[in-house]
């Protein structure tokens, strides 16, 4: 059945839309805002992803977000509509600084670096916050929103996340993302077409960090009160697992990972470590079983390749020397 | 700045330092061989610290004996890791490799979490008291790790240095195929070096267990320290680990006894910079 | 003036030299040949020309612009294009998708009107559509196009790899290998190809080991061995060069025919 697709999108995002009408559990939308911040961070870590640069350290521009809305707001006495955007500005710019300082790393030394940049940044804030939860304020009103209802910052956050969605998804449509897949695929190859692959890549990160900043400058305000814990690299990490899981091939890859797996924890009993043995039983079964993600279940479904992993390992076990080909 | 002071500085330093260079020993170690950032070796470390308490507390067990099983079984932990989980990734790429640990790493916390509890607890050091030098105070339970520490590390070097054996790691590090050519058993050099590896991360946290304490978190911090030591001294590299551990404990020791808390940001940042000028790492290639 | 003019160019991997005292000058709509047994440094030469290794010390000048320390993707830019002995295409895409992202240069709108699809980028798309269809029927490609860049036959990857490198509109192409692993019929149609590319006024600098490509299509000829220049000269007075024949043959010959 094909529905087009300028239809389905807006069936879904009317529902969307209308969701908090016919619900009436806070609890329901708040983990719907959730899963809106954690489709943008997932999908946006995953662009990144597919330029082939390691990048784990997306949970860092997230925090920064976050507490330039905090600082913008609460010091500086400025009006959020004006704070926001400069979040995801502020955000893009050291992204697109540490992409610079770190021009001249690939691969495992780059995504180490990424790996120890949070940590920087976590610790910086425990330093400046003295390793207390700071507050936030409220955004300003804005329109018919005063944000003293959940129900604002659903709506808040779901616009945002649409509004990033489609970008991504023009991205993804655009020759930009050709570019990406090669210089994931060939570099060398692709700079000798006259594609500037570290600037690109270097781009590509900015763009992505502030989308991140931009949805923690949401984040900020909404749990009103924000501590570095939230940001550390184990919750960066869980972003990677949205994406995997969900499937890096395709857009849809972290937006069903993020759906999944945000939701998921809280169907099961909510102590810490099962969420960590959730996660991580999820993440294996999904690179034995699964390795193209959630996205590829239903091709998996259909051409029954379940125990692709085990057969893999069926032909491994046979070595056949690499100088013979079929 | 009196010599008491700067003695217990660097008896510190030597402590935490030794730790990390065992820790990107066992590292590198994996990585040189099967280009596998193994992200678990945290949570290893931790089982090295949790087992040895268990073993004490709860079979009566003296800790050497104790630290010993522990550190063997999860020498042997490491075999089956290579052997069931993975061998069968192996083709895919690395990055496949870094998530599954990282996913082992946060399976091997919530299961320690559900069998151990929140709380950190405290080992009974076997040697108590302090020893003491023309006035020099000095823990005997530090000097003690330290000794057995620089133990392992120079049996390691020797081992991979001098024995066949050793030798056979290294050559499958540089090339499988070539090794494999030259009659290295390849499949139980691999295994041989998990042990190994895993082995040293178990030997760190039963090691530091008696010093300072024993609880599910430990591994995560300790994971960071020793990326960092590997990124700085070079991935892969044995003497690097050793160096930049040492370094590392070093510079936090003074840091922290003469600078206060920014030691850590400071020692990341002073990473970032090694790498941007030299991103092979201290002693890395290419 | 010389298009090219390549001057004492050295390249050390640690304490090999790969490239030693190079140079050498290309001449505006000349094919040039590069030959040398393997391990005298082609490669090596076209990619410390490119910008893909930075030379310890010479200098290059391409159309009267000093490109020594350039990267590789303003050297392209430059018109200075290589092809790729080894992988020479982006496996997983199909033909025309490599073909098209080739045509990267080629696009005057910026990446924002890209993204949003306005007017003037949606415009040029389809004309860049149209350029790319057209080059590649020019090289017989048509039928291959939305073919995955991986099953095609090594042949025809290996001409979907030139035809990338016309797409960049290059005045200087640098081809490292067009022919290796290819049989007679292919190797003639690249012959072709070379040919008809020099027509339409690029000049061309070419690696080769199959000595019927070079007689057949080289001008002048450049013999390296070790990292060194050992000859220059046409194609008969370098079959006949004994030097050369030495290096290759490890011998002198008294009388040669006409395979070198």
């Amino acid at each position: 059945m094909q529905i087009p697709k300028k239809v389905f999108a807006v069936i879904v995002i009317g529902i969307l839309l209308l969701l908090p009408q016919w619900i009436e559990s806070l609890y329901i939308l708040n983990l719907l805002i959730f899963v809106g911040l954690n489709i943008i961070l997932a999908s946006t870590n995953r662009l990144i992803l597919r330029t082939g640069v390691w990048f784990m350290g997306h949970i860092a521009f997230y925090a920064i977000g976050a507490y330039v809305a905090l600082l913008g707001t609460k010091y500086l006495g400025l009006n959020y509509w004006l704070v926001f955007p400069l979040s995801g500005m502020i955000s893009g710019l050291v992204a697109l600084l540490f992409g610079y300082a770190t021009s001249r790393l690939s691969g495992i030394p780059f995504a180490i670096l990424t790996v120890a940049f949070v940590e920087v940044v976590r610790l910086t804030i425990v330093k400046v916050a003295s390793g207390r939860p700071v507050s936030c304020p409220a955004p300003d009103p804005i329109l018919f929103f005063d944000f003293s209802q959940k129900d604002h910052y659903y709506y808040f956050v779901v616009i945002l996340t649409i509004a990033i969605i489609y970008l991504l998804y023009l991205i993804e449509n655009s020759r930009v993302a050709r570019t990406i897949n090669a210089i994931h695929e060939n570099e060398p190859l692709t700079e000798s077409l006259g594609i500037n692959c570290i600037r690109y890549k270097i781009a590509i990160i900015s763009f992505s960090c502030a989308c991140a900043g931009l949805a923690g400058a949401v984040f900020a305000p909404y749990v009103t009160v924000v501590g570095h814990t939230s940001f550390n690299l184990n919750a960066s990490i869980i972003i990677l697992i949205y994406v995997v899981v969900g499937g890096i091939g395709s857009l849809w890859g972290p937006i069903l990972g993020a759906m999944f797996l945000t939701i998921l924890p809280e169907l099961l009993p909510g102590r810490a470590s099962m969420q960590n043995i959730i996660y991580a039983a999820t993440v294996l079964a999904s690179l034995f079983f699964l390795p193209g993600g959630l996205v590829s279940l239903p091709e998996t479904i259909r051409k029954k390749r379940f125990v692709t992993a085990l057969q893999l390992l069926k032909q491994k076990k046979t070595k056949t020397p690499k100088n013979i080909k079929k | 700045m009196s010599v008491i002071i700067l003695f217990q500085v660097i008896t510190n330093g030597l402590v935490n330092g030794l730790i990390y260079a065992l820790m990107a020993a066992g590292f590198s170690m994996i990585y040189g061989q099967a280009n596998i950032l193994f992200f678990a070796i945290g949570e290893i470390y931790m089982l090295g610290a949790v087992l040895t308490y268990t073993l004490m507390v709860f079979a009566g067990l003296p800790y050497f004996i104790a630290l010993a099983i522990s550190v063997f079984v999860l020498g042997l932990f490491g075999v089956i890791l290579q052997k069931y989980f993975f061998h069968y990734l192996e083709g895919e790429n690395p990055l496949s490799f870094a998530f599954a640990s990282l996913a082992l790493g946060m399976l091997i916390v919530g299961i320690a979490l559900e069998i151990f509890g929140e709380q950190g607890k405290a080992i009974e050091a076997p040697l108590s008291g302090v020893l003491n030098i023309f006035g020099i105070i000095l823990p005997k339970d530090k000097l003690m790790l330290i000794i057995i520490a620089l133990l392992i590390i120079f049996a390691l070097k020797y081992f991979l240095k001098l024995t066949k054996i050793g030798r056979g790691i290294r050559a499958v590090s540089q090339d499988e195929e070539g090794a494999r050519l030259v009659g290295v058993p390849v499949g139980y050099t691999k295994r041989l070096t998990f042990f190994l590896s895993l082995a040293t991360a178990a030997a760190g946290g039963g090691l530091i267990a008696p010093v300072f304490y024993v609880d599910v978190f430990m591994g995560s911090p300790v994971l960071m320290k020793t990326l960092t030591v590997v990124v700085l001294g070079g991935l892969g590299s044995f003497s690097g680990a050793i160096v930049g551990g040492l370094f590392i404990g070093l510079v936090e020791s003074f840091g922290y006894t003469f600078l206060g808390g920014i030691t850590t940001l400071a020692s990341f940042i002073i990473v970032m910079i090694v790498l941007v000028l030299k991103p092979a790492g201290l002693f890395g290639y290419e | 003036m010389s298009f090219l003019e390549v001057t004492s160019l050295t390249k050390k991997f640690g304490g090999l030299s790969a490239l030693l005292d190079v140079s050498l000058k290309v001449r505006k709509g000349e094919i040039l040949g590069i030959i040398g047994p393997n391990g005298a440094g082609k490669s090596t030469l076209f990619n410390t020309i490119t910008g893909f290794h930075k030379p310890n010390s010479g200098k290059v000048v391409f159309d009267g612009k000093s490109i020594t320390d350039m990267k590789p993707n303003r050297v392209a830019a430059l018109g200075l294009v290589r092809t790729w002995q080894l992988i020479h295409v982006i496996s997983p895409k199909t033909a025309l998708e490599n073909v098209l992202l080739s045509f990267h240069l080629q696009h005057r709108v910026g990446i924002f009107p890209s993204v949003l699809n306005t007017k003037t980028a949606y415009r040029e798309k389809l004309s860049i559509q149209v350029e790319a269809l057209e080059l590649m029927e020019d090289m017989g490609l048509t039928e291959y196009k939305d073919e995955i860049a991986a099953s095609l036959p090594y042949g025809v990857q290996r001409i979907l790899g030139i035809c990338m490198a016309l797409a960049t509109k290059p005045k200087l192409l640098l081809l490292d290998e067009p022919t290796a692993g290819l049989s007679g019929a292919e190797t003639a149609k690249i012959i072709e190809y070379i040919h008809g590319i020099r027509k339409n006024g690029i000049t061309v600098m070419l690696v080769e080991h199959d000595m019927k490509v070079i007689m057949n299509t080289c001008d002048r000829i450049i013999v390296l061995n070790f990292g060194t220049k050992l000859a220059e000269g046409t194609p008969q007075e370098i079959s006949k060069n004994q030097t050369v024949i030495k290096a290759y043959l490890g011998f002198e010959t008294k009388n040669n025919d006409d395979s070198a």
